[in-house]
């Protein structure tokens, strides 16, 4: 019997973004990842990690959530399979996600994924609404193998979502995009910005200036309002600028506040755009990292931002993407280059 | 009741870290070996600052009730509730001669 998914209550939650592996099949030219990659810890300390984390989760009062990620997590799928159990009996924890590029999502793998109780949604990525306009990014054949995992997924009734990084080269198919997922009867849309990092640094001349990026958040809102299937999640920094006054719209970023990205050798990061070590959660532990870390207090405390963001008289509801300011800058304090308001 | 004299020494507990965004009033201190945490206010957590830097008593007192402009009686009863609260919860222990 499927388990029914709790969602926590504001202010309850604490998210982990974890990455298995940094090994991908595909080579998609906006990755954040770079040409290095790390060394991956074994399932055993894997199963220490979840240890951890329930145990910081319990002391803080915080329910947990999570995101599988990579590189591509099915690559490490009996490991993945092996992590999926042990959370399904977790009490700490309300759901976990899986976030893939779709190449390994065959009709037997979903019903695998069908019988874990506490896999809320698969979320997979397109850059296009067409092969042409994706596979530029994601590489030749992706669309399809995008599209026919989520025609598996749907089938075995696993909610779905799909995330597509904004450029200059794709701000042209968000409404197509979403013609696409009514279509294919998905019901949420991410959107995010294009940072310079990985091999994403080559494309910094697709980033959007700040006029731009105001045009087309409008643009989104007012897709977002009219909209009816499908539900675009809007919960990013600057996204708050163009409707201050709807909750539903815009968030802080959560780095430094309730959420740490874990990598495959164990390395924590306040975010995995912001790839600054603070720690590593096998040798530390969360403790030592979450009260520690110089980086996190920092993060925490608004009056050490730029003075933009300081002065902004929506510093309640927005203080930029700070993986935006470091690679623009180098200082994760600075301005959002691409901020409008 | 925690007995004091001049010279009692204290130090902060082994896994015990102080932090503080002064700028938003947010002074707290953490085990960061079992997770306890605690909101501290601006007095408690000046004191134990000064503990973890290896002052007395009687010179913690002095300074306690110069920095927060304080007679010598309510520095000392507001200090040694501070004192208190912090033994209780394992954050300092009294060092013995």
């Amino acid at each position: 019997m499927k388990k029914v998914i709790s969602y926590p209550k504001f202010g309850d939650e604490f998210y982990f973004q974890w990455h298995l592996t940094e090994r991908c099949n595909l080579k998609c030219r906006h990755c954040y990842q770079g040409k290095d990659t790390v060394s991956e810890l074994p399932l055993m300390d894997l199963l220490v990690i979840i240890d951890k984390m329930e145990e910081a989760l319990t002391k803080w009062g915080k329910q947990g959530t999570l995101s599988f990620t990579g590189g591509e997590p099915f690559l490490r799928r009996d490991d993945l399979h092996a992590l999926m159990d042990r959370l399904d009996s977790s009490e700490c924890l309300a759901y976990y996600d899986i976030l893939s590029n779709g190449s390994f999502i065959t009709e037997r793998e979903v019903k695998s994924l069908s019988s874990h109780p506490c896999l809320r949604r698969v979320q997979v990525s397109l850059e296009g609404a067409s092969a042409e306009r994706n596979d530029e990014i994601r590489g030749r054949g992706s669309f399809e193998g995008t599209i026919q995992a989520i025609r598996n997924l749907m089938a075995e009734h696993i909610d779905v979502s799909v995330m597509m990084t904004i450029t200059r080269k794709n701000q042209d198919q968000v409404y197509p995009m979403i013609d696409l997922l009514k279509h294919e009867g998905v019901r949420t849309i991410a959107l995010e910005r294009l940072i310079p990092e990985g091999r994403g640094a080559e494309l910094s001349a697709l980033i959007l200036s700040p006029e731009e990026l105001h045009a087309l958040c409008n643009h989104i809102y007012q897709i977002a309002v009219n909209n009816g299937s499908v539900r675009i999640l809007m919960h990013r920094p600057l996204f708050g600028l163009v409707a201050p006054d709807d909750p539903t719209v815009g968030a802080l970023c959560s780095a430094g506040n309730n959420a740490l990205t874990i990598m495959p050798d164990g390395t924590v990061f306040p975010c995995r755009r912001l790839p600054i070590p603070i720690g590593n959660v096998i040798t530390d532990g969360f403790y030592k990292i979450w009260y520690g870390s110089d980086v996190l207090w920092q993060l925490r405390n608004p009056k050490k931002l730029n003075e933009k963001c300081r002065k902004c008289d929506l510093l309640l509801k927005c203080r930029g993407c700070r993986a935006m300011a470091y690679f623009s800058s180098g200082d994760f304090l600075g301005e959002d280059p691409q901020c409008w308001h | 009741m925690l007995a004091l004299n001049p010279d009692s020494r204290f130090e902060l507990e082994e896994d015990i870290l102080l932090q503080a965004l002064p700028e938003l009033d947010h002074y707290y201190a953490f085990n960061t070996k079992d997770g306890d945490n605690f909101k501290l206010n601006h007095t408690a957590h000046w004191a134990l600052a000064a503990i973890g830097s290896g002052v007395n008593y009687s010179e913690l007192l002095q300074g306690f009730s110069n920095k927060f402009d304080l007679d010598g009686k309510a520095a000392e009863q507001d200090l040694k509730e501070v004192l208190q609260y912090a033994i209780e919860n394992k954050i300092m222990k009294e060092v013995k001669p």
